[in-house]
């Protein structure tokens, strides 16, 4: 289970990396095809598609990590206002309807990814992808987001704040 | 459903769940959920929710934000932009409110290298605001001008703001990010002029003092230095897409890159510093696309359910003036900048405005770009502006946020005028239109 736990909180934090490394790659993809589009080397043909998987790509495999940092906007003007007791169940709340959205979200992702996969539907650009690959990143994105916030409203329930912790910690 | 009950059920949603503390990415989805299930027959809309996020997401028109965010950081994580703000403030001497001035210029010049509002505001809190105070600022004079000029990131660009609010409106994004320069700039020199009156009719309010330089070059070589060569990452950004060398997604990135070589120039980069550049990056590129998808969403379903023609059909029913109609939208964007975020503005009010836009034929350019001045006024509006509690952050222990309230309040009238002078003054928005186009 500890095992489990840690390998689970290591696969967080790599994919948080993931944004950072995905972005270098697109600012060199894309001054490279300008430079070379302007230079008469002609443009690289698939940079728009390979630019557009990558936004996709970059914000499924940060959003847990950015959640667990506390980085996601909210809004706190009301929920400040109200006594610690009761903030404290607000936002517990909160997150337990967050992990129902992204739970229910998560569900449909694998469910339209499994339907796209059995239809053979494809997306046709520059070049060809089976729809059902970016579903299969929405839905890992989601299933990943529903984990984490579960973890953080567990958190919450036993320590009472978001102070550090590891995956293994909390379980 | 009625258009009315429709509209008030997908915004009220929104609404009560963002104050309840839900993050607002999961607030529009949340309430996208909930409008899938009254309007699209449950199931079925569930479906074609996580297909739609996932092209909502896939859009090379979003590529710019997460440039430039980069490109601000590189200069942010690397230190180039806190020497370019010190050799700002060398230049002014023996002028009334040498500080306050230098803050203005500084947030002028790190807002053109950040794109970035908040990060103008902390980075100028920071570094200006502890020297002001011990050189017997008035804690407003100290406080006000970074205030003033902290927005002024999101109208100069490259802004962050401005592609954004581009890509969502439907208005081209070279033209909103030149023609946005031109309030950004006249409302630097306005901030400018009020602070040498000011200080000139009251000296107590930011006390005379000598700087000595041993000659022309200590004064004004960190300048040559430090600043000018930053300049030519303006030119870079805004020149290629001028002469069609890159498209706006790709100046972008041209920024991102020149930044990178600068900092490497100035010797100021090292392995760690690149890293965290882009740990952070993709940190603030991951809470805004989710935002995004939520958002897209959220109007795909408003424009499903009838909302957005019914309030349509109503405003073309009441057939009201077009400028009352653009004051009104105005309003509306001030009045929420006092409670809500910029982001948050815009992907609640672009679905229903931009329509109008295009029923009372507007200019798209001229109409972001006044968007964009109302959304900055906003950020240091009382009682929630998003840049009154950044600067709460960073000024020393003892500022109360009524103290920054009383600075910021002679800014907000004076880009409030400003704001106004655009709405009315069509010679100056057909200047921006014109640049833009």
């Amino acid at each position: 289970m500890n095992l489990a736990l840690r390998f689970y909180d290591r696969t967080i934090v790599a994919l948080g990396h993931v944004p950072g490394f995905i972005i270098a790659c697109v600012a060199v993809l894309l001054t490279v095809d300008v430079l070379s589009r302007n230079l008469g080397f002609g443009g690289i043909h698939y940079t728009v598609d390979i630019v557009q998987y990558c936004i996709l790509i970059s914000t499924m495999c940060g959003g847990a990590w950015v959640l667990r940092l506390g980085r996601h906007v909210r809004m706190d003007l009301v929920t400040m206002s109200l006594p610690r007791k009761i903030r404290h169940r607000v936002e517990i709340g909160a997150y337990a309807f967050t992990v129902l959205v992204s739970g229910v979200l998560a569900y449909f992702g694998i469910w339209a990814t499994v339907k796209s996969f059995r239809s053979g539907n494809m997306l046709y650009n520059s070049f060809d992808l089976p729809e059902w690959m970016p579903l299969a990143v929405v839905a890992f994105g989601f299933s990943l987001f529903t984990m984490e916030t579960l973890r953080t409203v567990i958190v919450l329930v036993r320590r009472g704040d978001l102070s550090d912790t590891e995956a293994g910690e909390v379980f | 459903m009625e258009w009315y009950i429709a509209l008030s059920l997908l915004i009220g949603n929104v609404m009560v769940l963002m104050f309840a503390g839900i993050p607002v990415a999961f607030a529009f989805l949340g309430a996208n959920l909930m409008g899938c299930l009254v309007f699209m027959g449950g199931l079925p809309g569930f479906h074609q929710l996580t297909r739609n996020v996932s092209v909502g997401l896939m859009q090379f028109n979003l590529a710019p934000i997460m440039m430039f965010v980069l490109m601000g950081e590189i200069l942010f994580e690397t230190r180039v932009a806190f020497r370019a703000i010190e050799a700002v403030e060398r230049m002014f001497a023996r002028v009334p409110g040498r500080l306050s001035l230098a803050a203005v210029m500084a947030g002028s010049v790190f807002g053109t290298l950040s794109g970035s509002s908040m990060a103008n505001t902390s980075l100028l809190g920071t570094t200006l605001i502890p020297e002001m105070l011990k050189r017997g600022y008035h804690k407003s004079m100290a406080i006000g001008p970074i205030l003033g000029s902290g927005g002024i990131a999101m109208l100069i660009p490259p802004s962050g703001m401005a592609v954004l609010l581009g890509s969502l409106a439907g208005i081209p994004i070279s033209g909103i990010l030149i023609a946005a320069a031109i309030p950004g700039i006249f409302i630097a020199l306005v901030n400018m002029s009020y602070i040498v009156g000011r200080c000139a009719m009251n000296p107590s309010l930011a006390p005379a003092y000598d700087v000595k330089f041993s000659g022309f070059w200590e004064r004004f070589g960190p300048f040559v230095v430090y600043v000018l060569p930053l300049f030519l990452l303006f030119v870079l950004v805004v020149g290629s897409i001028l002469t069609g060398f890159a498209t706006p997604t790709e100046s972008a990135a041209l920024g991102a890159m020149g930044a990178f070589i600068a900092s490497i120039c100035y010797r100021s980069l090292t392995w760690e510093y690149f890293k965290k550049a882009l740990v952070e990056t993709g940190k603030i590129t991951t809470m805004i696309f989710f935002i995004i998808a939520g958002s897209i969403t959220f109007s795909q379903i408003l424009a499903f359910s009838g909302a957005t023609q019914g309030l349509l059909v109503l405003l073309s029913s009441i057939e009201p003036s077009p400028m009352v109609m653009l004051l009104s939208m105005m309003l509306v964007v001030l009045v929420l900048g006092c409670f809500m975020d910029p982001l948050s503005i815009i992907l609640i009010t672009i679905p229903f405005f931009m329509p109008i836009v295009g029923m009372i034929e507007f200019d798209k350019v001229w109409f972001g770009v006044i968007m964009l001045l109302a959304l900055e006024i906003g950020q240091i509006t009382p009682p929630f502006g998003l840049l009154l509690f950044c600067m709460k952050s960073v000024a020393p222990a003892d500022t109360t946020m009524r103290q920054i309230y009383s600075a910021a309040l002679p800014f907000i009238l004076l880009q409030v005028g400003v704001l106004f002078l655009l709405i009315m003054m069509p010679p100056v928005s057909e200047i921006a239109a014109f640049f833009g186009h």
